[in-house]
C-alpha cells in the first residue's frame, strides 16, 4: 500500500515544526512539500523555505497549485491564524484530509465557514489537542465508570513554564479588546487563546456539553513582551454549561522558573458522589542528585518565550529533570497524529473535528468580550455578516 | 468549615503572607483554589473565606465576583476580579477528593508561584 502524501502549510516558527517531525516519522506517511499562500509575508516565505530545506522537500509558493497535486492526501494546516478561515476551507474544497493546528481559527465566522466546508467536502479532519494524553483519558474513564456520580463542575488548567517572567511593570492593568484580528507576533502569543484552547477542548470532549454563558478575565501579569504586543499572558474563564454544570479554566504562560516541570496541566472533576483530580505530572518520580538544577536560560531575542522547537535546537536549554512523568514524557502529538491516520485508513470519525473545535473558539471569543466589558456573555455570540471577517 | 480546616487556613494565610512580604513571588497576581468543604451547605462559606484570604493578599476588596452555584449544592465556582487587575478562581466541592486533598492553592506572582496542597 502506498504511503499517504502530506502537504505542510506553514514552516519554521509555527507549530508545523512539530507536526512535520511527527508526520515524517509515521510509517504510513511521507512528506510531499511545504506550501503557503502566494501573498504571505516575505519572512513567512523564508521560514517556510527553511522547513522545506530541513526535510529535503520543495516549497511551493502557490497554495492552489500545491492543493491540486494528486500525490497529496493529507494537509497539515498550520497557516497563520489570521488566514485559517480561508486556507482550511481551501484544503477541504480540494478534497484533502486536514490535520488542523490549534486553535481552529480566530473568529466564530471563520469557525462556521470551516465546519461548513469540512462537512460539505466530507473530508477527514482533526484538530491537535490533548485528548489522547493519558491523564485526560483517565479522566474520561473515571467519568464513564460512574465512580464520581453525576458531573456537577469541572476545572482544567494549562500553564506553560516558559519565558523570562518578572518584566511586566507592577502598575499595568490589562485593557482587553472585544475582538482581535491580529494573532501573530514574533515575541509573544495571545496566551489565553493559544493555551486555553487545550483546556476548553478537553472540557468539551469530556462533557459533550456546550457553554451557555461565559465570564472571563485576562491579564498582563508576567511579561513585558506581551504588554508591548497588547497580548494577554494569562486568562481565566468561568462558564455555565448545559445541564447546570459549572466549568472553569486557567491558562497562560507563567515563566521558566514557575513550575518544576514544563508547566501545570490539571483537571478537577466534581461529581455528586466524589471529586477527582487528574494531573499530567502526577503520579511521577522525583529525582534529586548532584546534577545542577534547572536555570532559566538567557533571553533569546528571536524567541524570548521559547515558542518554537527550533529555538531549543539553536540555543539548547538545560533539562528540567527533577520531576519525571511515568510515561517518560510521551509526546501527545505522536498519538494524536497516529489516531488521525488511523481514522483516515479505517474511516472512523476523529475525536476532535472542526465541529468540536469550533466550540472552544466561540468560548474564547466570548471570553475576550467578557473581559473587555467586565460582564457575563451569553452564547452563541452574534455573527458579523461582513464576508472578510471569515478569513481569520 | 471544621476547626481543623479553620486552623489550617489560618496557618496557610500566614505562610502566604510571609512569602509575599519577602518578595519571593514578586507582585501577587492571581490565586487559584480547589477546595473541599465537608458539608454541601458550607461550600459558599468556604468560598467566602478563600475570597477574603485573597483580598488580604491583594491588599484590597475585589471589585466584581461571578459565582456559579450548582443547583444541588455540591459545588461553587467563583471568578473574582480586583481593580488593579488581579484575579482569583475558587472551586469548592462538598464531595470527597479521591486523593484526600482539602485545599489546593496556586498563587501566581509576577516572578514566581506559590503552591500548596494538603
Amino acid at each position: 500500500m502506498s504511503k499517504l502524501g502530506v502537504l505542510l502549510i506553514g514552516g519554521k516558527r509555527s507549530h508545523q515544526e512539530s507536526h512535520a517531525a511527527v508526520f515524517t516519522e509515521h510509517p504510513r506517511c511521507r512528506l510531499v512539500a511545504v506550501a503557503d499562500e502566494t501573498d504571505a509575508p516575505q519572512i513567512r516565505h523564508e521560514l517556510n523555505q527553511e522547513l522545506a530545506d530541513d526535510h529535503g522537500i520543495p516549497y511551493i509558493r502557490d497554495l492552489d497549485e500545491a492543493l491540486a497535486r494528486p500525490d497529496v492526501q493529507i494537509v497539515s494546516m498550520c497557516a497563520r491564524i489570521e488566514r485559517r478561515g480561508v486556507v482550511a476551507v481551501k484544503c477541504a474544497e480540494a478534497g484533502k484530509h486536514v490535520y488542523l493546528d490549534k486553535p481552529l481559527c480566530g473568529s466564530v465566522e471563520a469557525a462556521d465557514a470551516i465546519v461548513k466546508a469540512m462537512d460539505k467536502a466530507g473530508v477527514m479532519n482533526q484538530m491537535y489537542c490533548n485528548v489522547h494524553a493519558g491523564w485526560v483519558q483517565q479522566a474520561r474513564q473515571a467519568l464513564e465508570s460512574g465512580a464520581l456520580g453525576t458531573l456537577r463542575a469541572i476545572h482544567c488548567e494549562e500553564l506553560f513554564a516558559k519565558g523570562p517572567p518578572g518584566t511586566a511593570p507592577k502598575n499595568v492593568v490589562r485593557k482587553e479588546k472585544e475582538r482581535h484580528t491580529d494573532f501573530t507576533f514574533p515575541e509573544s502569543k495571545r496566551e489565553m487563546f493559544d493555551v486555553g484552547v487545550y483546556a476548553l477542548t478537553t472540557i468539551h470532549w469530556l462533557t459533550g456539553l456546550k457553554a451557555e454563558s461565559v465570564a472571563a478575565l485576562t491579564g498582563n501579569y508576567f511579561f513585558a513582551e506581551h504588554i508591548e504586543n497588547d497580548t494577554e499572558d494569562f486568562g481565566a474563564i468561568s462558564m455555565q454549561l448545559e445541564g447546570g454544570v459549572s466549568a472553569s479554566i486557567m491558562a497562560g504562560r507563567f515563566g521558566y522558573m514557575s513550575h518544576p516541570g514544563g508547566g501545570a496541566q490539571r483537571l478537577v472533576l466534581v461529581g455528586d458522589r466524589a471529586t477527582a483530580t487528574f494531573d499530567a505530572n502526577s503520579p511521577r518520580v522525583e529525582v534529586y542528585n548532584t546534577d545542577p538544577s534547572f536555570v532559566q536560560p538567557d533571553r533569546d531575542e528571536f524567541d524570548p518565550m521559547r515558542m518554537w522547537g527550533s529555538t531549543d535546537e539553536r540555543v539548547p536549554m538545560m533539562p528540567r529533570n527533577r520531576w519525571r512523568r511515568l510515561d517518560g514524557g510521551r509526546d501527545v502529538m505522536v498519538d494524536d497524529i497516529a489516531a488521525f491516520v488511523d481514522c483516515i485508513e479505517n474511516d472512523n470519525r476523529p475525536l476532535i473535528t472542526a465541529r468540536e473545535a469550533a466550540q472552544p473558539v466561540e468560548i474564547l471569543m466570548a471570553a475576550f468580550m467578557s473581559a473587555a466589558r467586565n460582564k457575563e456573555i451569553r452564547l452563541p455570540i452574534p455573527r458579523n455578516p461582513e464576508p472578510s471577517i471569515r478569513s481569520t | 468549615m471544621t476547626t481543623t480546616q479553620t486552623d489550617h487556613l489560618k496557618q496557610l494565610d500566614q505562610a502566604v503572607c510571609r512569602a509575599i512580604d519577602d518578595g519571593s513571588l514578586g507582585t501577587p497576581r492571581f490565586a487559584r483554589f480547589v477546595a473541599h468543604s465537608p458539608l454541601s451547605g458550607l461550600t459558599s462559606i468556604t468560598a467566602n473565606r478563600l475570597a477574603a484570604m485573597s483580598e488580604g493578599w491583594f491588599g484590597k476588596p475585589c471589585a466584581s465576583r461571578s459565582t456559579r452555584r450548582d443547583p444541588t449544592g455540591v459545588s461553587v465556582t467563583d471568578l473574582l476580579k480586583w481593580p488593579d487587575g488581579q484575579g482569583a478562581l475558587i472551586v469548592v466541592s462538598s464531595t470527597p477528593q479521591a486523593n484526600g486533598t482539602s485545599i489546593d492553592l496556586m498563587l501566581l506572582g509576577s516572578r514566581g508561584v506559590l503552591y500548596h496542597e494538603a
